[in-house]
This record gives C-alpha cells, sequence and structure tokens, in this order.
C-alpha cells in the first residue's frame, strides 16, 4: 500500500461559482477580494505550472515566474472577464496554459536558465541519492504524460496535480464531470500501457 | 460486470471508469493507493512523486492588490460614466438655450448658436446660399431648347441648295485648327449653339477658319432656326458630332472632338452622322456651328 504525506488541495475548485463570485467583487475593486482571488489562482497557476514545466532544468524557477506572470494577467483583465462569458477557471486555465507554452517556446530556443541564489544556511534537502531517485521518478512520469494525448494529459494535470475535482475540471475544460471521469479513465488506461512497455524495454 | 456498448464502444464499463475515478481521487487527495499489479505500484508512485513536486509551496507569495495598479479596474466604467454625465449635461444646456427668450441670459448664446448655424449652411451650401443671377442665368440653358432626344434622326442629306453652297450656320474649320475652335468653345457668354440664331457665334466660326477658302466663311442663314424649320435639324445634330458622348447637349467649354480623320471617306459619306458633313467642298469639315 502506498502512503504519501498529502499536501494541501487546492480549496478553490470545491464551490461551483464561488471562484466567479470572487472574481465579479475583485473586478470591482475590492482589494480583499483581489487578495483573495490572488490566493486561490496563485496555487493552481503554480501546480499546474509546475507540473508542466518539472522536467525542466530551472523548472521550479521557472514554473513560479510564469505563475507569477498568470497571477499579473489575470489581475490586469479582470475588467474584461465579465464579457467572456466563460467560468472563471476556464479563463484562468487559458491564460495558464498560453504563459507556458510560450515559457516552453522560449526554453528550447535559448537554454539561458536563471537560478535562485544560493541561500547561506544549511542544506536539509534530501541526499544526492534521493533526489536522484526523486528526479529519476518525476522525470519518467513527466515523459509518460508527455506522450498521451494533449486531452489526457490536461485532465491528469488537472486532476492530479493541481488538484481539482471532476467538476471544476469540467468546468475548466469546457465538458462535463462525466466527460471527465470517462476522459481520465482512458488516460489512465493509456498511461498504464506506456507505464508497462517502457518497464519491459527497460528490463531488456 | 456489465458492459457498455455503444456510446462507449464495448472499451469501457462503468465499473472500470469508477475505479479509475477512485484511483485518481486517492492520487489527488489522499496519497494512499492500493496498486493491483507491480506497474500500477510503479506508476502510482511516479505520479505522487511528480504530483508532490508540483504541489512545492511557491517561491514568492501571490501578487497582492498593491503590485497592480487596481484604480484601473474602475476606469472604464468611469469614463462610460462621465461620457453619459458630459452628454446629459450638454443636452441640458442646448434646451435651455434653444428656449431662451429676450431678456434671459441665455439669449446671447442662442444668437451665437444661430449665427453659427447660419454661417455653417452657408459653407457647407455655398451655391444654394449665395446664387449669382447673372452668372447662374447665362451659365444654364434657355428653357426654349427643343428636346433633340426626341427627334428622329435625320438621315437624310443635308440641304446643299443653300445661297453659298454650304451647310448653313457651319465654320469650316482644318485639322490643325482644333485648338482654336477649343478656343471658340470657351466662349461663355455665348449661348448654346442649339438655339443660336443671332450673328456672334457666326462671326466667330467665321474667324477661326484658317481662311484658305474665302467662300467658306460661315454666314447666317435664318432659316437654320430649328424652331423655324424642322428639317434643320442637321444643325443641331452637328453639334451632338462635336459633343460626342455627352448627353447630346453641347459643351461650351469642352474641346471639339477631332472625330475621323480629315479627308476621310466618313466625311463624305453623307449618312448624316455625327460628322456628316458631305457638302463639304474641301472634304475636311468638322462639325462645328
Amino acid at each position: 500500500m502506498l502512503t504519501r504525506s498529502q499536501p494541501a488541495s487546492s480549496s478553490s475548485a470545491s464551490d461551483p461559482g464561488a471562484l466567479s463570485a470572487l472574481a465579479r467583487r475583485a473586478a470591482d475593486g475590492d482589494e480583499h477580494a483581489i487578495n483573495d482571488l490572488m490566493g486561490e489562482v496563485h496555487v493552481v497557476a503554480h501546480r499546474y505550472c509546475r507540473a508542466r514545466l518539472a522536467s525542466y532544468a530551472g523548472g521550479r524557477q521557472l514554473s513560479d515566474d510564469i505563475a507569477q506572470e498568470v497571477c499579473i494577467a489575470v489581475l490586469r483583465g479582470l475588467p474584461r472577464y465579465e464579457h467572456r462569458g466563460l467560468p472563471f477557471e476556464a479563463w484562468v486555465y487559458s491564460i495558464a496554459h498560453r504563459k507556458v507554452a510560450d515559457a516552453q517556446r522560449s526554453y528550447h530556443r535559448s537554454r539561458d536558465v536563471s537560478y535562485a541564489e544560493l541561500p547561506d544556511m544549511t542544506d536539509n534537502s534530501p541526499t544526492p541519492e534521493q533526489s536522484a531517485i526523486h528526479l529519476a521518478e518525476v522525470g519518467w512520469a513527466t515523459e509518460l504524460l508527455d506522450r498521451l494525448p494533449e486531452k489526457f494529459r490536461e485532465v491528469l494535470i488537472l486532476r492530479i496535480a493541481a488538484g481539482l475535482s471532476a467538476e471544476s475540471t469540467g468546468r475548466t475544460l469546457g465538458m462535463s464531470a462525466g466527460a471527465v471521469r470517462v476522459t481520465q479513465h482512458r488516460a489512465l488506461a493509456r498511461l498504464r500501457a506506456l507505464a508497462a512497455e517502457s518497464l519491459v524495454g527497460e528490463v531488456v | 460486470m456489465a458492459r457498455r456498448d455503444g456510446y462507449s464502444r464495448g472499451l469501457e464499463s462503468l465499473e472500470d471508469i469508477r475505479a479509475s475515478d477512485r484511483f485518481i481521487e486517492q492520487l489527488r487527495v489522499s496519497g494512499t493507493y492500493q496498486p493491483s499489479t507491480s506497474t500500477d505500484a510503479t506508476l502510482a508512485a511516479a505520479l505522487l512523486t511528480w504530483r508532490d513536486e508540483a504541489r512545492d509551496e511557491p517561491l514568492n507569495p501571490p501578487p497582492t492588490a498593491d503590485d497592480v495598479d487596481i484604480d484601473s479596474y474602475a476606469q472604464p466604467r468611469r469614463i462610460a460614466q462621465r461620457a453619459v454625465v458630459v452628454a446629459g449635461a450638454l443636452l441640458a444646456m442646448s434646451s435651455a438655450v434653444a428656449t431662451a427668450v429676450d431678456g434671459d441670459p441665455l439669449r446671447p448664446v442662442e444668437v451665437l448658436v444661430d449665427f453659427g448655424v447660419d454661417v455653417g449652411e452657408r459653407i457647407a451650401h455655398p451655391s444654394t446660399s449665395e446664387p449669382s443671377s447673372e452668372e447662374s442665368s447665362s451659365e444654364t440653358l434657355p428653357e426654349d431648347i427643343p428636346v433633340i432626344a426626341d427627334e428622329p434622326p435625320n438621315m437624310s442629306l443635308p440641304d446643299v441648295s443653300s445661297s453659298d453652297g454650304r451647310q448653313p450656320d457651319m465654320a469650316m474649320i482644318g485639322p490643325n485648327d482644333l485648338d482654336t475652335s477649343g478656343k471658340h468653345g470657351t466662349n461663355q457668354n455665348a449661348p448654346p449653339s442649339v438655339t443660336s440664331t443671332d450673328d456672334a457665334p457666326a462671326q466667330d466660326e467665321g474667324e477661326i477658319t484658317d481662311g484658305d477658302d474665302p467662300s467658306t466663311d460661315a454666314t447666317e442663314d435664318p432659316s437654320t432656326d430649328p424652331t423655324d424649320d424642322p428639317t434643320d435639324t442637321p444643325t443641331t445634330t452637328d453639334d451632338e458630332g462635336q459633343d460626342t458622348g455627352d448627353d447630346g447637349a453641347p459643351d461650351p467649354g469642352g474641346e471639339p472632338d477631332p472625330g475621323p480623320p480629315p479627308g476621310g471617306p466618313s466625311d463624305n459619306d453623307g449618312n448624316g452622322n455625327a460628322y456628316g458633313h458631305a457638302n463639304d467642298p474641301n472634304g475636311n469639315a468638322y462639325g462645328q456651328s
């Protein structure tokens, strides 16, 4: 039985329409609503970006920067959000998806990656062996996910990495919750087949 | 296990979908999963590591309202509100000015507005606001002009039995005198030659002839008045020939159409066309009234 410490899941996914109501108050200039909205958006955007860029060198800093850009883009676009007729989650997702795609393009054009300044303190990070195993697992999962069709991959990223419910994922991607469940089932079946194929290849 | 056909093409069952949803939910929330196969266990471990990696705490806090100029949020609405206020104020002001009477403080404003409207109308319609009676009357055609287009085309030869053996009311010019005839066409004071029966145009036409043949001097023949004799329509067809392509009205300022080359066979065909001066003894005549 696999047991892993559970990080806090996003609380934004539970209430359909709560995020939209918060966005409306933020668009009216309510400062508290803006800060609350940014807290929700930043968590989901950072998880999404981190999941998409997990295997990139300097992906931690890169995804953090992109999450910031997503939040600022959401803040600046809030006055125009009302006219789009989309769920708020879908609008944020479209922004994050575009930002990640831009970052991937620029990453492949230029491999210059900025790293955070090294702190002068005790290093409590995992040992090199643990880090290697961790990176290998992350890299393998990312590789398998990258071989999935985009729709399958996006559903798994939003459901597992971002921590959204099936309903919230459906609102984000413009699908019903049932369609999300069917899609994630097919994605998981494809992922299992790819994993088995990869493991057999490693053994051989 | 019940299989669904049709919609899912028989590949998925509800139980399979629910099992996958439970697997996803365990990865999403609890991070605890009971694997059934070794491949499943490896995959679940990799996905949990990937999920934990994605859910790391961000390096930077989210931006706050202070980081972005939130005053710009209300800017479009403020602009719309200001536009409504300004429009309302202008409307109220205009209605107050329009209803101002003598003694009202807004009365001078109304006078100024009326003056401005008057000036604006004059600028917009200078021709209608400032009619010049003499010029306009001299440029307009007389009302007694016969409607040329209604008359049937004269296919007969012109009357060659006139006194001097020439087509009456017709000047003879050579091919080198086209610019001179154009100068003649700029005579603004002469009325259109369609109804011209006085001597002045004939004298002008006599002056612009090259003078090689004295017998070609144009003389006025009273019988050329189309209002007197309907058989004199060749005079009007000459004008049409001069202004080919127009609506049939003479163009006093336009250049004469040179037409076919002088001396060509079409000059002498006498078929009554636009250049049909078959009675020209020199064979180089162009229709000129």
